[in-house]
């Protein structure tokens, strides 16, 4: 005799149970999770928020091997954890919370959860954040958001990064932005360079609200 | 891409449902905007079930297109994620379907305690 269980849920489904553990860890503490292709600037980006916030920024950064970004987001002046994924190409909500769990997050403001770079398969694992933050760098093409929408759709917010890089390449901000907004319409795209430090002040202050809005 | 995870992550779904029951097939819906390419995930899943004690599983997969939901009130589907809405033309609309892939059901061996 066969008996038939309807389940009707996620293949996320476990993944998405420890996330929600994650919200409730993180509490009142805004919760970011950026991600992107690799060399589009999110340790550098964070490097000069650090340089902003201090310690009051707290990075888990995760890569397949090294720790030389968390090297480099402490001595920027956050603090910082680093995940070794060892191969995987993302990473999953358990991996935070391992990695969350051991720390103190007194007088944290913004947690940032720097992904591994890779436009396609973090896009579909909750990390218990409260908005994904896209980066895209203009040395990159702006054909970027319609060739992996799976992110885009998602981003509440993107950085366009090295806009200093400009006169150099053909990058059409308008095209890219015109692209990202079909894919999420109320998408927040911020212009920045974080070589120049032009557009980090409106990074910051997109930033501030988000943190202010989940003190509330 | 990650295909090898997500299996993994329905094969620990499948057994905890399942508490030790004989599991004789799964049935996946796929998303067309879930980015799982289905032939990989059903290799990986031929795999990774044996190796967590789930042996001979019959893996039936079904496309779920993707199902827009307008900021109008219109609902359409498309095989795009960038069509925009044939009533209005506005891209400002979520996507309602397609973009999961779900465990829509498994079939057990009844157990012959409770069929007894």
């Amino acid at each position: 005799m066969t008996q038939s269980i309807r389940l009707e849920k996620s293949a996320h489904a476990l993944n998405d149970a420890v996330a929600a553990d994650n919200r409730r860890l993180f509490g009142k503490i805004a919760v970011v999770n950026m991600i992107s292709s690799p060399g589009s600037g999110k340790t550098s980006l964070l490097e000069s928020l650090a340089s902003r916030m201090g310690r009051s920024l707290f990075v888990i950064t995760g890569d397949i091997q090294t720790q030389i970004d968390k090297e480099r987001l402490e001595n920027a002046g956050a603090r910082a954890v680093q995940i070794e994924t060892r191969g995987s190409c993302h990473l999953t909500a358990r991996m935070i919370h391992d990695a969350a769990e051991r720390e103190s997050f007194s007088g944290v403001r913004l947690l940032v959860i720097e992904n591994i770079g890779n436009l396609v398969c973090p896009s579909s694992y909750d990390l218990g954040e409260d908005e994904k933050l896209a980066v895209l760098s203009v040395a990159e093409g702006d054909e970027k958001p319609i060739k992996y929408p799976s992110l885009f759709v998602r981003a509440a917010a993107v950085v366009i990064n090295k806009i200093d890089l400009l006169p150099y390449v053909t990058f059409d901000v308008d095209r890219a932005a015109a692209d990202i907004r079909k894919l999420k319409s109320d998408a927040e795209i911020l212009r920045v360079s974080c070589t120049t430090g032009e557009g980090m002040d409106g990074l910051a202050a997109y930033l501030d609200r988000l943190i202010a809005a989940k003190r509330k | 891409m990650h295909e090898y995870a997500v299996a993994c992550e329905i094969a620990a779904l499948v057994k905890q449902t399942t508490a030790g029951a004989r599991v004789e097939k799964i049935t996946l819906g796929v998303g067309a905007l879930s980015g799982i390419f289905t032939e990989s995930l059903t290799m990986y899943l031929e795999l990774v079930l044996p190796d967590m004690g789930m042996e001979s599983v019959k893996i039936e997969t079904r496309d779920v297109p993707a199902v827009f939901a307008c900021d109008c009130g219109e609902r359409y589907e498309a095989r795009s994620i960038l069509t925009a809405c044939p009533k209005c033309g506005a891209y400002a609309r979520t996507v309602a379907a397609g973009q999961d892939c779900v465990v829509e059901s498994i079939e057990v061996e009844d157990d012959p305690e409770h069929t007894a």
